[in-house]
């Protein structure tokens, strides 16, 4: 016998003046490997037309799909209903902009995010479309290849408190992409310059140390690693060693 | 958002004008000494354990280290800085607890939505998906927190107590006996055992759970000096487990002695007691 779920969902468009944030109870029959994309698809073509929530490639690459599932800040797509009890919540992720219902504006977010963190390779070098590639080494490459996979879905934000109380705050995909260029050898800004960007309260000593977006984020990302590896280095910065560790510290993942 | 970059200068709160460097470094500066005071102050309470355990051994095992420590005049500087960095650690680590009530609750919610969110899985299908994470630390922050309030209240009375007995001692007031067994085993049995098990307990707590997050926050990934691994937030987590155990369970003990409630355990270590004293 197939479980009637009941998907209680977060109804509020802050276009409507007569709209009111409330949550909403929609049921549905379970279906053989129903995840929540199709799910919510299958709530909106029938009980619920005007229901808002994003969805691109419902594959877990995206990373449109982040929503705050029985609490748990994670991606729609990549949850079957199976894992879930009868009573599926969803809700969208706070630290965000809300569009409407269950979606967000994170591009919005991770725009001035990149902004903020400079999100691009610093350099004064000439770039000449004719020579040969430079080389980077292997281990280099797939440090950098680890931090790189990060998908912007923006769980590790909504599921980190610091993040949630204080806007300033950078967040773990911030400081993610901030290790990702420390590692990158072309890229020339030098550690001072790292320092005063990551070195404050907004950066990675303004972390509580909570742990949620490691536990949350859906790709798995090193975070801590990240995080800790910064730690080091910026103390290293602080105590005056000019060549501070460039990485040899952060282990490569697997 | 506030503007980030190489030395543009900003305001500070308190309306200085500062350059972003200068604020970074005051900030690394915040966090490293609320790290540095919490290593120093449980390593500290490690060596007090092993001191105060002396108890096990009998009373004349704890006046002779007592007695060694004010006669030579170090628990007198010890106990100046003890108090001093327990002050700054105070100041300085709970720059990270939300001013807001509103604030903290979010933070628990958050927290315990996450740890709590029903996912009906079979043990085996939790092991290959790997995806949901237990998630503790939110919680134990906030008995973190707890515990450092407790700390705060009770370690106060505590120092202030010691400080008490040692200056008398130091500057022959009284009876001028310092610390020593009789007097403290009367006071614990007298009922400040209640302050003592409940500042062990909350003592062990924080400690434990600081240097797990101390761990997690600095050494993750660095190699361990001739072991070779790398530290993993298992390791430290059964680390942690084990310290706060060992910690627990010789604290209580060592209650008990003091509470005249079970004998010296350890007292056939000293030699026995040659003629009348």
């Amino acid at each position: 016998m197939a479980r009637e779920l009941t998907f209680r969902i977060f109804r509020y468009d802050p276009l409507d003046p007569e709209s009111k944030p409330c949550f909403v109870d929609y049921k549905l029959e379970e279906t053989p490997r129903l995840n929540l994309f199709v799910a919510l698809h299958r709530i909106r073509e029938k009980q619920a037309p005007d229901l808002q929530f994003d969805f691109v490639c419902r594959a877990g690459v995206c990373g449109s799909c982040g929503m705050m599932i029985n609490g748990r800040p994670t991606l729609a797509c990549r949850t079957l209903t199976a894992e879930l009890p009868e009573l599926i919540t969803l809700a969208p992720m706070p630290a965000f902009k809300l569009i409407g219902d269950l979606s967000v504006d994170t591009g919005t977010w991770f725009r001035g995010m990149s902004e903020r963190v400079e999100s691009w390779i610093h350099t004064q070098k000439e770039f000449d479309p004719n020579a040969e590639e430079e080389r980077m080494d292997n281990e280099t490459a797939q440090k950098i290849y680890e931090l790189e996979r990060c998908i912007e879905c923006g769980c590790c934000v909504a599921g980190c408190a610091t993040a949630n109380v204080r806007e300033d705050f950078l967040g773990a995909t911030a400081l993610n992409r901030i290790g990702r260029f420390m590692l990158d050898p072309r890229d020339e800004r030098d550690s001072e310059e790292w320092f005063e960007i990551v070195a404050t309260d907004e950066g990675v000593f303004g972390c509580m140390g909570l742990m949620g977006c490691d536990d949350v984020c859906p790709k798995e990302l090193p975070l801590l690693e990240v995080f800790a590896y910064m730690r080091r280095r910026m103390s290293q910065v602080a105590a005056g060693k000019a060549k501070a560790d460039s990485g040899t510290s952060l282990p490569v993942i697997n | 958002m506030p503007q980030t970059g190489p030395g543009k200068e900003i305001t500070h709160p308190e309306g200085e004008l500062i350059t972003t460097a200068e604020k970074a470094k005051r900030q690394w500066k915040l966090d490293a000494i609320s790290t540095g005071t919490g290593v120093f102050l449980a390593l500290f309470m490690w060596g007090h354990m092993f001191f105060v355990s002396s108890i096990l051994t009998g009373e004349r095992g704890f006046n002779w280290i007592s007695d060694l420590f004010e006669h030579y005049w170090l628990a007198q500087p010890t106990l100046i800085v003890v108090t001093i960095v327990f002050f700054v650690h105070f100041v300085t680590a709970s720059r990270k607890i939300p001013a807001k009530l509103a604030e903290r609750k979010r933070v628990k919610k958050l927290g315990d939505d996450i740890s709590s969110s029903e996912w009906k899985f079979s043990k085996e299908d939790r092991k290959e998906l790997e995806k949901i994470r237990p998630h503790k630390e939110t919680s134990l922050w906030i008995w973190q927190v707890r515990s450092g309030m407790i700390i705060l209240a009770l370690g106060s009375v505590h120092l202030f107590v010691v400080m008490a007995d040692v200056v008398e001692r130091t500057f022959n007031i009284g009876e001028g006996l310092g610390i020593n067994a009789a007097e403290t085993m009367d006071r614990v049995q007298g009922g400040m055992w209640i302050l003592y098990a409940v500042l062990l307990f909350a003592v062990e707590v924080h400690a434990g759970i600081g240097l797990y997050r101390v761990t997690v926050k600095w050494g993750l990934g660095a190699k361990i000096p001739f072991i070779g691994k790398r530290i993993t937030r298992g390791m430290a987590q059964k680390m942690e487990r084990i310290v706060l155990w060992f910690f627990l369970i010789i604290g209580f003990i060592t209650l008990l002695v003091m509470a005249r409630v079970i004998p010296p355990p350890l007292e056939f270590l000293l030699p026995p007691v040659t003629g009348a004293s």
